[in-house]
C-alpha cells in the first residue's frame, strides 16, 4: 500500500498540490488523469523524490519510498550525445535477471549500434523504459508513455505494462489519452484543483470522460463557436 | 544582416544597461594587465581566450535558429565574435604582445566557418573499450577525439620546453573539463546506486586518473629539461584537479533532471584565472567548497543517502 497523508506542495508559494490524503493499492495499475497543469507531473516528480513537499508523508508499506525502487519513465527525457544506445543500455545494472536486451530491442524495433541522437523520440521513449525493464524496480511511474509510439509500440508496451504487473509491480500512469487507461488500469484517479478529487473502478470507467473532461469539452465548444 | 547584433543590442540594454560599459572598461583592464604582466603570460591568455570564444561557439544552443532565419549567418556570427572580442584584444596593441590582436582577430575568423559539430558518425569501438560504461567519458572523447589529439601530441612535442607544453596540456585539461557540462537524464544519475557523496568521490577519482594519464607524462618531462619549472608543474596539475573537482561539483550543484545542460562559465573562468593569478587562488578554494555542499545537497533528491 502507498499511503499519502497531508501532502502539500507549493512553487513559489503558489500551491500546486493541496492536502492530498490518499492511499493506493499495492501491485495495482493506478491511472492518474486530469487537466494540463493540473499537477500529475508534479504529483509524480514528489513521488520520486524529485521535489521536496513542504509537508507530509508518502509511505511505501509502511516504510519511506527509496529512490532506487522508482523506475521514472518521463514524458521527454534527454540522453546523453555522442552515445549508442547498447552504450546507453550499459550502464544501468541488470538486477531484472529474466531481461533479454537483444530479444526486447528486436521487439520494439531498435538498433542498438545506432547513436541516440539518430533515433526518433518514439525509440528514444522506448529505450528509456528499456532501461527501466532492466532493474528489479518496485513502483514504476510512466508519465505520458503513449505519446509518441507507434500502433505496434503502444501495443508492446500495453502488454509490459500488464506483465509488470504480474510479477507484482505497483504501476502509476499519467495520460492524456484514456483510452488506453480504460483496458488496463485496476483504478484511475482523478486530480483536479490540486487534490484528488475521484477514483474510478473499471465498472463506472464510462462516467470518466463525462466528469473530467465534460465541463472543459463544454467550455471549449462554447469559447471557439464565439470566436471563430 | 545585422539581425544578431540587434538581437545583442537588445538583450544587453534589457540585461545589463549601464553595466555594459563598466564589464567593458574592466574586461580591457585585465586585459592590458595580463598582456602587459612582468612574468610573460600573454600567450597563455591569448590561449585562453582562443578556447573560451572556440567553447562558447561549440556549446551555443542558436546555431541552428540563426543558420535557419538569419540571412549570411556565418558573417553575423564572425562580425559578433570580432566585436566581443575588441575590449579583450584592443589592449594589447599597447603591449609587447602587439601581434596577439591579429593571431585573436584571425583565429576568430575562421570560428564560424569551422563545422566543429561535425556529423561524423564514426564509434571509435576501441573508446567503448577503454573506458567501459563511464559515458561522460565515451561521449566527451567521442566529440573532442580530434582535438584531444591534436593537443596532446602539441603537448607532447613540446614537453622539453618552457611553458608552451603548459598552454596545449591547459587546453587539453580544458576540453577534458567541458566533458561536465553536459547533465545525464535523471536514470543515469540513479543507474549508479551511489549515494551523493560516493557519486561524487568515484566521479573524482576517475576524472583524476584520466587527466593524470596524460598530464604526468607530459609535466614530467618538462620538469626534467626545466628543473626550476617542478614546483610550477606540480602547481599546475594541483590546480587543475582542484578545477575537475570544482567542474563536477558545480555541474551536480546546479543539476536539474529537466534541463540537459549545465550552466557554469563564470566560476569556472574566475577558477582558470586562478591558474595566474594566485590571489584568486583561495576564491577557488572556496567555490570548491561550496559546490561541493551543494551538490550534495541537490544530488540528495535523485539520489537515497545511504545505498
Amino acid at each position: 500500500m502507498l499511503s499519502i497523508k497531508d501532502l502539500y506542495f507549493s512553487y513559489n508559494e503558489e500551491p500546486v498540490l493541496k492536502d492530498i490524503n490518499i492511499s493506493f493499492e499495492s501491485n495495482h495499475i493506478h491511472g492518474i488523469v486530469g487537466l494540463n497543469g493540473s499537477g500529475k507531473t508534479t504529483f509524480f516528480n514528489v513521488l520520486s523524490g524529485f521535489l521536496t513537499p513542504d509537508n507530509g508523508t508518502i509511505l511505501l508499506n509502511n516504510a519511506e519510498v527509496l529512490k532506487k525502487d522508482i523506475a521514472y519513465i518521463d514524458a521527454e527525457s534527454f540522453f546523453y550525445p555522442k552515445l549508442t544506445a547498447s552504450e546507453f543500455l550499459s550502464v544501468f545494472p541488470k538486477t531484472n535477471s529474466n531481461f533479454n536486451e537483444t530479444e526486447l530491442a528486436h521487439i520494439f524495433n531498435l538498433p542498438l549500434d545506432e547513436f541516440i541522437e539518430n533515433y526518433s523520440t518514439g525509440m528514444k521513449k522506448k529505450l528509456l523504459i528499456l532501461s527501466q525493464l532492466k532493474q528489479d524496480k518496485q513502483l514504476f511511474i510512466f508519465d505520458e508513455p503513449f505519446n509518441g509510439l507507434d500502433i505496434e509500440s503502444n501495443k508492446s508496451l500495453q502488454y509490459i505494462i500488464e506483465l509488470l504487473n504480474k510479477k507484482g509491480k505497483t504501476i502509476f500512469i499519467a495520460s492524456h489519452i484514456i483510452e488506453p487507461l480504460f483496458g488496463l488500469c485496476h483504478q484511475i484517479h482523478h486530480l483536479k484543483n490540486k487534490n484528488f478529487v475521484k477514483s474510478y473502478f473499471p465498472n463506472n470507467y464510462e462516467l470518466l470522460n463525462k466528469e473530467v473532461f465534460g465541463e472543459f469539452d463544454e467550455h471549449l465548444k462554447n469559447t471557439l463557436s464565439k470566436s471563430l | 544582416m545585422i539581425q544578431l547584433l540587434k538581437i545583442r543590442y537588445f538583450q544587453l540594454k534589457r540585461d545589463l544597461g549601464f553595466l555594459f560599459f563598466v564589464i567593458v572598461a574592466l574586461a580591457s583592464g585585465v586585459s592590458y594587465l595580463v598582456f602587459n604582466h612582468q612574468k610573460q603570460i600573454g600567450l597563455y591568455a591569448v590561449g585562453i581566450v582562443m578556447y573560451l570564444v572556440y567553447s562558447f561557439h561549440k556549446n551555443r544552443r542558436d546555431i541552428a535558429f540563426i543558420t535557419k532565419h538569419f540571412e549570411k549567418a556565418k558573417i553575423q556570427l564572425l562580425t559578433e565574435y570580432q566585436l566581443f572580442l575588441l575590449p579583450v584584444s584592443i589592449p594589447c596593441l599597447f603591449t609587447n604582445y602587439w601581434y596577439c590582436f591579429f593571431v585573436l582577430h584571425l583565429f576568430v575568423l575562421v570560428i564560424p566557418f569551422l563545422n566543429i559539430k561535425s556529423q561524423y558518425s564514426f564509434k571509435f569501438s576501441f573508446i567503448t573499450r577503454v573506458f567501459k560504461n563511464d559515458y561522460i567519458f565515451i561521449s566527451g572523447v567521442r566529440r573532442n577525439l580530434i582535438s584531444l589529439i591534436i593537443l596532446s601530441l602539441l603537448a607532447l612535442v613540446l614537453s622539453p620546453l618552457k611553458l608552451f607544453p603548459l598552454v596545449a596540456l591547459f587546453l587539453f585539461n580544458n576540453v577534458v573539463f567541458s566533458f561536465y557540462e553536459t547533465n545525464e537524464s535523471v536514470q543515469m544519475l540513479q543507474a549508479s546506486q551511489k549515494s551523493p557523496k560516493q557519486l561524487m568521490s568515484s566521479l573524482l577519482n576517475s576524472g583524476v586518473k584520466k587527466i593524470a594519464l596524460i598530464n604526468f607524462p607530459i609535466l614530467l618531462i618538462n620538469s626534467i629539461f626545466n628543473p626550476d619549472l617542478w614546483m610550477f608543474n606540480m602547481y599546475f596539475f594541483a590546480y587543475n584537479v582542484l578545477i575537475l573537482a570544482t567542474v563536477i561539483a558545480l555541474k551536480y550543484e546546479s543539476y536539474q533532471y529537466k534541463n540537459s545542460v549545465s550552466n557554469h562559465q563564470i566560476k569556472l573562468i574566475v577558477m582558470i584565472l586562478g591558474l595566474f593569478i594566485p590571489y584568486l587562488f583561495p576564491l577557488a578554494i572556496i567555490f570548491y567548497v561550496q559546490s561541493r555542499a551543494g551538490a550534495i545537497k541537490n544530488l540528495s533528491h535523485y539520489l537515497d543517502a545511504v545505498n
